[in-house]
């Protein structure tokens, strides 16, 4: 369980006009194997938040806490993925996967045996030996979600993983995500501007306000997953979050 | 009237035929180093006016490389240059166009040069010794003909490039050839350390100029009046030098004033008695320098020495 | 073959003709420049003499690019590291590209000798800099995400050095290395000039005193071919190590 409370972030500067309350008290809680979705406008701070979920900066005040232990961040305890699929450019896909591994210390049998049950399942089979530069977008975030898989952490920390994917890709590699949570057991925290894809994917999806970054509405899904847009209520739950989502009076 | 006579007077003072001196001649002379007591009677026939009452108004180059004056003059990109008789008898048997038209300094300066108290009293002396040389192509090949004639065997060269006085204080080498005997002994007692040297002429080798003047074929055929003005002030440069050796220094000091002057002041008393006597040449000097050099591998042609002797 | 080596064929011969043309109606002496077809000739009917030299001199390089490889590497890893290190070796860095050689081959020869060490260490000195430096980009240019994502796996400073830095300043460090070889030759010639018994430099001077000009000239073309072929072989080597784009 992920336990984010009273976060405070602010970048301050000589120029009045230029500091910034990122965060200001900002809490969330993720249940063990569970799926939360922050939803917010694009420069509302979310990427600052996962900067210090990370640990490549850090808070002002608050706490992180992981099932009840308090930790400065999430180092050594998540998994990550990007928008950019971040694979090294000079290893073929498969050694792009094992890489968590080897880091670790090596690479046994059982680790090969398991990626290759990995690219089996996500649809990569028959591509080891190929470089990232010589496979698709959708298949580089393919083989970068089978390399989420195998490093260590039961936290995953989604930053718009699918964002630069074309509509088609993107809608195929949703239900993989969903493997993270169902198939592997994750607690799944993930960012997104994109509303339908957060109702496709979340058990809880946080509406988030902009500077600060505060949360507008939490709205707790239960219906099965994937949804999709032709299901009962998709529709109004997308009006209803965007007009959450609305800018109240002044923007940045 | 008075006028008139006035008038008269404007006209013919106008008409006197104006006793306007001779515009001088221009000469480039390129030396063959930095200038250095070499050259101070070059400097003394400028300053003291025997150029300028020969109506030659001369400017000295220094160069970048001292090949590169011969085969400047030789280009006629300038006039004259200083050189050396050995230099300058390889460039006439590879077909460079040059004449030799003056003379400065009458005997070689190079020397095979040792440190005392290393045991050298002869040059067999040196047999199994490291010899080194300051110019390969050259100083290695009179090297050769040194040890041939003096014998010197088992001898191991070293080229040393100008790093003189480095490899015999550290005892690189046990020996040099090549270092100039008015100059870089100099140097050597400077630095505290006591050189002696065998002269070349004195060991078996001709005796020949170590520094002379050359022009261009096409430039001494064009200009051979002005050359041979020049060569005349040279001589007469020298002669001064010879009377007058403390105000030629300071002549020399006042028109060089980057010269280290302690030193220079010791290296032009060991200049002093080099200094070329004539402007003519020896011509059965050179006969024998040439053939020396045919024998000892240094030129594979024959340098025509007709042509090339254009001295007085 | 004609598409690859054509272009560079063509302005080589553009060049020689052009140099030849001006040597002929500009008149200028043999003795001064050479035109390339005498060059070229002596280039051919002395190869013997050239080779051996060029063995030498040959050798000097290669053993000047592994003295450098040897210090440029592990300075570019420590400056990498390590902020302190990297502001106390900056100044010297630029240093060694700023001194003119020239005035260190003295003192070279003083320190290593007349042997093969100061032509060596020359050489190492030319080629150390652009090895260095590129390499020292290759490193700083490594982005903030990966470097993160090797955070999340808790790689070690050593595991990040081997397995992301290194491999991503490959290309950087190969196209300092390319630069390096074709400069140490220039290192290795200057090394020559200030004593030594063989290699093209040493035979440039030896010729010019004898005023062989056009064996000086052969000399360089000699030289140029070798700087050539280092580039040629090191481009070579990069292709076949670095198969992919960053």
């Amino acid at each position: 369980m992920l336990e984010v409370s009273r976060l405070s972030k602010k970048y301050d500067s000589d120029d009045p006009s230029a500091r910034l309350t990122v965060l200001s008290d900002f809490s969330l809680c993720v249940p063990t194997g569970g799926f939360a979705v922050l939803v917010g406008p694009s420069g509302c701070g979310k990427t600052s938040f996962f900067d210090i979920l990370v640990g490549s900066a850090s808070a002002d005040s608050g706490n992180i806490a992981w099932n009840g232990v308090a930790v400065p961040n999430l180092c050594g305890l998540c998994a990550y993925m990007q928008q950019k699929d971040l694979l090294l450019p000079w290893l073929p896909l498969f050694e792009n996967v094992l890489l968590p591994r080897r880091v670790r210390g090596g690479v046994s049998r059982d680790d090969i045996d398991e990626a290759r049950a990995l690219f089996v399942r996500l649809g990569l089979k028959g591509f080891e030996g190929f470089l990232p530069s010589s496979v698709s977008g959708g298949m580089r975030q393919r083989c970068a979600l089978a390399r989420t898989l195998m490093m260590r952490g039961e936290c995953v920390l989604l930053d718009e993983p699918l964002s630069a994917l074309d509509a088609i890709t993107r809608r195929s590699l949703r239900e993989l995500l969903l493997l993270l949570q169902s198939e592997f057991g994750k607690t799944v925290l993930m960012i997104t501007h994109d509303v339908e894809e957060a109702i496709a994917l979340a058990d809880d999806i946080y509406v988030l306000g902009t500077q600060p970054m505060d949360v507008r509405e939490i709205i707790r899904l239960s219906s099965p997953k994937p949804r999709s847009a032709a299901q009962e209520g998709f529709v109004a739950m997308r009006e209803r979050i965007l007009g959450s989502l609305a800018p109240a009076g002044a923007s940045r | 009237m008075r006028k008139v006579l006035a008038l008269l007077a404007l006209a013919l003072f106008a008409a006197l035929p104006v006793h306007a001196a001779p515009a001088a001649e221009k000469l480039t002379v390129m030396l063959d180093w930095f200038p250095n007591v070499d050259h101070v009677p070059l400097f003394v026939a400028r300053d003291r006016g025997f150029l300028k009452d020969a109506g030659i108004e001369v400017e000295y180059l220094s160069p970048s490389e001292t090949s590169d004056a011969l085969k400047l003059a030789a280009a006629g990109q300038v006039d004259l240059a200083v050189g050396y008789q050995p230099q300058t008898i390889v460039a006439a048997s590879a077909g460079i166009p040059v004449c030799a038209v003056g003379r400065l300094v009458e005997h070689p300066l190079s020397t095979l040069l040792f440190l005392k108290g290393k045991g050298i009293e002869k040059p067999s002396d040196l047999s199994g010794k490291k010899i080194g040389y300051t110019v390969p192509g050259m100083m290695d090949i009179l090297l050769k003909a040194f040890a041939e004639r003096n014998g010197i065997a088992n001898y191991e060269a070293v080229n040393v490039g100008f790093t003189i006085v480095p490899a015999l204080a550290a005892g690189t080498v046990d020996a040099i050839m090549g270092p100039f005997k008015n100059y870089e002994t100099v140097e050597l007692e400077h630095k505290g350390l006591a050189p002696q040297w065998f002269e070349l002429e004195k060991h078996g080798i001709p005796d020949y100029d170590e520094l002379i003047i050359v022009a261009g074929k096409n430039a001494y055929t064009a200009r051979k009046a002005v050359i041979r003005r020049f060569t005349e002030c040279l001589g007469k440069g020298i002669a001064w030098t010879k009377a007058h050796p403390r105000e030629a220094l300071e002549l020399y000091f006042a028109a060089v004033p980057e010269a280290p002057r302690e030193m220079e002041r010791e290296a032009f008393a060991r200049t002093l008695p080099q200094y070329a006597s004539s402007q003519r040449f020896d011509r059965k000097g050179w006969e024998t320098f040439a053939a020396f050099a045919k024998q000892s591998g240094l030129i594979e042609r024959e340098a025509p020495l007709d042509d090339l002797l254009q001295g007085e | 073959m004609i598409r690859r080596y054509g272009p560079s064929l063509f302005m080589i011969l553009l060049l020689c003709l052009s140099w030849e043309t001006a040597v002929r109606t500009l008149d200028v002496p043999w003795y001064i420049l050479p035109p390339p077809s005498q060059a070229l000739r002596t280039a051919i009917l002395r190869s013997p003499l050239l080779l051996s030299h060029s063995f030498v001199t040959g050798g000097e390089i290669l053993l000047g690019i592994a003295l450098a490889l040897a210090l440029a590497v592990p300075l570019a890893v420590a400056m990498f590291f390590s902020p302190v290190l990297d502001r106390a070796f900056a100044p010297f860095l630029v240093a060694s590209q700023a001194i003119p050689v020239f005035a260190l081959a003295p003192l070279l020869i003083v320190w290593f000798g007349y042997g093969i060490g100061s032509k060596v260490v020359m050489a190492a000195i030319v080629i150390f800099f652009p090895i260095t430096v590129n390499l020292l980009q290759g490193f700083r240019s490594c982005p903030q995400e990966l470097r993160t994502l090797f955070r999340l796996m808790e790689a070690s400073p050593w595991t990040m050095l081997r397995r992301l830095y290194w491999p991503f300043a490959l290309p950087y460090f190969f196209s300092g290395l390319r630069v390096g070889v074709s400069v140490a030759t220039i290192g290795a010639v200057i090394g020559e000039w200030v004593g030594s018994q063989k290699g093209l430099g040493y035979l440039m001077i030896q010729a010019n005193a004898r005023m062989s000009v056009d064996l000086v000239f052969a000399a360089i073309l000699w030289l140029s071919v070798m700087g050539l072929a280092l580039w040629t072989l090191v481009g070579r080597i990069e292709k076949r190590i670095v198969r992919w784009k960053n």
